[in-house]
């Protein structure tokens, strides 16, 4: 489903300050599986993540997913490729503060020209399911941070691509907060999603749904 | 992607163009104002400059073919009737007419006056009335006498007014002893304003006696030519045969007001020149220098799925929305002012002849290359200032962007 083939990524190459975030990673990433990156700050997580996610392309090595060597696609396919097929759950969510829930849920459906109807029918059924529907009309900036974390993650779903990567989600939030998000994943896992999460809380390593954990230091997978 | 796809996606372009206009609207209402402002000076001027030169063509049009005047010492003197029949037998010249004119200063009212001999028993019935109003106030029951009679410009009846002098004026001149009432029989109408303010159109024969001018000598000659291809050649003839006298054809005339008109837009628009980059420097700095959260903005949509190209085409689309809102507005701003407030602020540095300032009435008159100008100078550079920094946000790695903006 989901792998990388010693990827390796370096930051300001050639610079006085350049930095290898990662070097020579290699993880496999079954469909159905929930796969948390640990590791304490600065260890290659969020950079992995970001490769694997389309973000930043690796320097060497490859990331292959559903058989697609999409470290190599030009930015034109790529984006398409991650669209259809990959939602991302930033750490902060990086969610647009002074637009509506609903307008920043449907925002990546923009770029595929899907019809502003489907687009509604879509987003409300993601809105019932993380009961943001009381919140529909609100500005994201005026949300709770539990509540803005459901809209990063509708939004993350709203494509209908089947792998969710997650960035730190849980950085920001409390006990009661962090057992709901596990929860969600939880479900996802049930409608056979792939979920590959970055985090160094306990919390989600030793939660149940996890069926992987890769250790990472230095920027290399250690185990 | 599917045609339907295709214009939806297109849309929703266009839809987050307007929305993003709309969230931030103190930045798009700062560089509206701005911009009207600057479209609206800029505007101004090419269009008072237009109407001037069109009014000046339609003057200049009127003008007779070649002004023959008498130079000695450097200097424009007194033209002798004895030139009058020797021109009139050139070949090719279809009359000459000698004209008396010049200009009286009163004092009294810091205005200064042109003064033009002319035999006003001998205007036609229709031109009378297509040009000249009946003065009210002699019309009410003085006769005039048939020598001392003129008809004045608006301006010139109004100041008049002011003085208690609207029905009959006083020339004076301490040289002549006594003064020489002459009646006001006509008052030029608001239409030819901008020809007749200062404008006396005098009885000739009251006209030599304010300019003290000799019997047998005229301020000039004015000489009509039947084909226009033979004024250049005619004019060198004169000059060949009088080098005393200096001739001025019609295009001449032309080619200096054109000039001077080209000359006092110039030097309105150097003078604005530094508030023009200010201005610039202003919008450049507003409008495309992204601010942090618009550089974040792109990087999430970039994150998200969106594609560069769709990204700088929403940039585009907002630029291109707002310079041609500022430039409509500033178009209809500036139209205002030229035609509907008779380019209050502006009319003196370019009609500032005389003294005596007309009210200025001008034609509206929009040349379509003024407007594909101001558009150039407008919309272009303003939509590639926005496009560029939003490019630069677009290409680059949305993961970077995304970091340096937490």
């Amino acid at each position: 489903m989901l792998t990388t083939d010693k990827v390796t990524k370096i930051y300001n190459q050639n610079l006085p300050n350049q930095v290898v975030a990662v070097k020579d990673a290699s993880i496999k990433v079954d469909e159905g599986e929930v796969v948390v990156l640990q590791g304490p700050s600065g260890s290659g997580k969020t950079t992995l993540l970001s490769m694997i996610g389309c973000q930043t392309k690796p320097n060497r090595g490859e990331v292959i997913i559903n058989e697609n060597r999409v470290s190599k696609l030009p930015d034109r396919f790529l984006n398409t490729f991650k669209r259809e097929n990959i939602g991302f759950i930033f750490q902060n969510y990086q969610l647009i503060p002074d637009i509506n829930v609903i307008d920043n849920i449907m925002l990546p459906m923009l770029p595929s020209g899907i019809p502003y109807k489907e687009r509604i029918v879509r987003a409300e059924a993601l809105m019932r399911q993380f009961d943001l529907m009381k919140r529909r009309t609100f500005d994201v900036k005026n949300l709770s941070g539990g509540e803005q974390q459901r809209v990063a993650i509708a939004r993350a779903m709203i494509n209908q691509g089947k792998i969710i990567l997650a960035d730190e989600p849980t950085a920001h939030l409390d006990t009661k907060l962090t057992g709901e998000f596990l929860e969600m994943i939880s479900d996802l896992k049930k409608h056979q999603y792939t979920v590959v999460i970055s985090s160094h809380d306990n919390e989600i390593i030793n939660h149940a749904v996890v069926t992987k954990i890769y250790t990472m230091k230095d920027g290399q997978v250690v185990s | 992607m599917a045609f339907r796809n295709l214009l939806e996606r297109q849309r929703n372009i266009l839809d987050y163009s307007l929305q993003n206009l709309y969230r931030r609207k103190e930045k798009t209402l700062f560089i509206l104002v701005i911009f009207v402002l600057l479209i609206s000076v800029i505007s101004s001027i090419l269009f008072i400059t237009g109407s001037l030169t069109r009014e000046m063509l339609s003057t200049v049009s009127e003008l007779p073919e070649i002004t023959v005047q008498k130079i000695q010492g450097g200097r424009q003197t007194n033209i002798s009737a004895t030139y009058l029949s020797e021109i009139e037998s050139i070949p090719g010249v279809e009359a000459v007419d000698p004209r008396v004119w010049g200009y009286f200063y009163l004092e009294s009212l810091e205005a200064n006056f042109t003064i033009f001999g002319f035999d006003l028993d001998t205007l036609e019935e229709s031109d009378y009335e297509k040009l000249i109003t009946e003065n009210p106030k002699f019309a009410s029951g003085k006769e005039s006498n048939n020598i001392f009679k003129m008809v004045v410009g608006p301006g010139v009846y109004r100041l008049f007014k002011k003085i208690a002098m609207d029905d009959t004026f006083l020339f004076f001149n301490p040289n002549w002893g006594k003064s020489i009432p002459i009646d006001i029989i006509g008052i030029f109408k608001p239409e030819t304003e901008l020809q007749s303010v200062d404008l006396m159109l005098v009885q000739t024969e009251a006209a030599r006696k304010i300019l003290e001018l000799p019997t047998g000598q005229y301020t000039d000659l004015a000489v009509y030519v039947s084909n226009p291809e033979e004024i250049e050649n005619i004019a060198r003839k004169i000059k060949l045969h009088y080098p005393e006298l200096r001739t001025i054809t019609q295009s001449q005339i032309q080619s200096t007001y054109s000039s001077v008109f080209g000359w006092r837009s110039g030097l309105v628009l150097s003078g604005l020149l530094v508030v023009i980059a200010a201005y610039l420097v202003l919008i450049w700095d507003r409008a495309g220098g992204l601010s942090q959260e618009e550089r974040k903005e792109i990087g999430i949509l970039k994150a998200i799925g969106w594609d560069t190209d769709m990204i700088l085409s929403v940039k585009f689309i907002e630029g291109l929305i707002l310079s041609l809102m500022s430039t409509i507005l500033g178009i209809l701003l500036s139209y205002i002012h030229i035609y509907w407030f008779d380019a209050v602020g502006l009319r003196e540095v370019f009609i500032g002849w005389s003294t005596v300032y007309p009210s200025f009435k001008l034609v509206p008159h929009i040349d379509l290359k003024y407007i594909m100008l101001i558009l150039t100078i407008a919309v272009v550079p303003y939509c590639a200032v926005s496009i560029v920094p939003a490019w630069k946000a677009a290409i680059t790695d949305p993961d970077k962007i995304i970091r340096n903006g937490n």
